[in-house]
C-alpha cells in the first residue's frame, strides 16, 4: 500500500483549525463560530474541546498565540506559522485523497 | 473576571492529574473567556441571566469531559506522553548509566592521564580510595537523580501519580539489577546487570532512596489535591477518591 491507513477522521479537527487560521488570526470562540457558520451548523460539539486542539497545535509549533485586547476584552489570538502552512497542505492533500476514494466507492454503489 | 463554576471544576480536575499551575491557568482562563462570550450571546438572544449561564454551561461542554480532553491534549504534545510504556521500560535503564558515563568517565580518564604508573606509595593508595569514594557518590547521585527527574517529567506530561509511582518503582528495579564496581588501584570500573539480588546495605539504600522519592511525589500530589477546593464542595472529592 502506498499510504498509511489512519482512521478516516484523524486530523479533521486539526485541518479545520489550520484552514481557518490560514485566512486570519482568530481566538477560540471566533474559531468555533466560524466552523459552525461555514459548516451550516453541521458540526455540534462541546465548544471547550477546541482548546486542547489549539494547545496541541501550539506545542507542535504549527500555530503561535498572542494576547491582545479587543473591545475592552483580553483575548488570546492564534496565528498560523510556516510549519503550520506546510501541515495544512499535507492534511488537505490527505483529506482530498480520502474523500475521492469514498466518493469512488459511493459512486460505484449507485452505478 | 470571576471564574464560572464549570471552569473551576475543570481546574479542580486538572490539578488532581498533576498538571502544572501555569498550564491550568491558561486552560481555565481561555474556557472562562469562551464561557463569558457564550453567556453574552445568550443574553443578546433574549435569555435571562440564569438561563444564559445554563446555556453557556451546556454549550461549553461537561467539565469532566473538558478536563479529560485537556489531559489527552497535554499527553499528545510530548513524546513521553504519547509513548509512556516505552519510556517506562527504556529510560530507567538508560539514564543512570548515561549519567555515570558523562560524569565518571572523564574523571577516570583524567586520573589515568595523571598517573601513568601503578599506585605505589601510601599517599597514592589514599588518593585511590578517595577516587573510588567519589565514584560511589556519583553512582548514588545518578541513581537518585534518575527517578526524581523521570518522575517529574512523567508528572509534567500529565500522566498522573500512578505513572509516577510506576516510573519510580521501575527505576528502583533498574538500580537493583545494576552492579557497579570501581577499583582505582587496579584501574577497573565496571557496570553490569545481575539477578538475583542479595539483601545487603546497598540494596536497602536503593529501596530507601526510591521510597523517599516516591513519598515526595505522593505528598506533592496530596498537597495539590488539598490546595484546589472543588467549587461545589467535597462531594466530588469523595467521588474522585473512590
Amino acid at each position: 500500500m502506498a499510504h498509511g491507513n489512519p482512521s478516516f477522521l484523524n486530523g479533521v479537527p486539526e485541518l479545520l483549525v489550520l484552514e481557518l487560521l490560514s485566512r486570519r488570526e482568530m481566538y477560540g470562540y471566533e474559531l468555533v463560530r466560524e466552523i459552525q457558520k461555514e459548516s451550516k451548523e453541521a458540526f455540534r460539539f462541546g465548544e471547550g474541546c477546541i482548546y486542547p486542539y489549539l494547545h496541541y497545535l501550539e506545542a507542535g509549533k504549527f500555530i503561535t498565540s498572542r494576547r491582545a485586547t479587543t473591545d475592552g476584552r483580553s483575548r488570546l489570538y492564534y496565528q498560523l506559522t510556516a510549519k503550520g502552512r506546510k501541515r495544512r497542505a499535507e492534511l488537505t492533500k490527505e483529506w482530498n485523497r480520502v474523500a475521492q476514494s469514498v466518493a469512488l466507492i459511493l459512486g460505484g454503489a449507485h452505478a | 473576571m470571576p471564574e464560572p463554576t464549570c471552569c473551576a471544576e475543570v481546574r479542580w480536575r486538572l490539578a488532581r492529574y498533576g498538571i502544572g499551575p501555569e498550564r491550568i491557568d491558561r486552560v481555565v482562563s481561555e474556557l472562562s473567556e469562551h464561557w463569558e462570550d457564550l453567556r453574552v450571546a445568550a443574553i443578546e438572544n433574549g435569555l435571562g441571566p440564569s438561563a444564559a449561564a445554563a446555556e453557556a454551561n451546556t454549550r461549553l461542554g461537561d467539565p469532566a469531559w473538558l478536563a479529560d480532553e485537556s489531559i489527552r491534549g497535554f499527553r499528545q504534545s510530548s513524546r513521553l506522553g504519547r509513548h509512556p510504556v516505552l519510556a517506562l521500560c527504556v529510560l530507567p535503564f538508560l539514564l543512570s548509566p548515561l549519567l555515570m558515563s558523562v560524569v565518571v568517565m572523564p574523571l577516570w580518564w583524567l586520573d589515568s592521564f595523571i598517573h601513568f604508573t601503578h599506585w605505589g606509595s601510601t599517599d597514592d593508595r589514599r588518593n585511590a580510595r578517595l577516587i573510588v569514594a567519589g565514584m560511589w557518590v556519583a553512582h548514588y547521585a545518578a541513581m537518585v537523580f534518575a527517578p526524581a527527574f523521570l518522575g517529574s517529567v512523567v508528572w509534567r506530561a500529565g500522566l498522573g501519580i500512578r505513572w509516577v509511582c510506576a516510573m519510580c518503582a521501575w527505576c528502583a528495579f533498574a538500580a537493583l539489577a545494576r552492579v557497579f564496581e570501581a577499583d582505582a588501584i587496579d584501574r577497573k570500573i565496571s557496570m553490569a546487570f545481575s539477578f538475583p539480588w542479595r539483601l545487603n546495605a546497598h540494596t536497602a539504600a536503593i529501596l530507601f532512596l526510591h521510597g523517599l522519592i516516591l513519598a515526595f511525589f505522593w505528598a506533592a500530589s496530596r498537597k495539590a489535591t488539598k490546595k484546589t477546593i472543588h467549587p461545589l464542595g467535597a462531594d466530588l472529592l469523595h467521588e474522585y477518591e473512590k
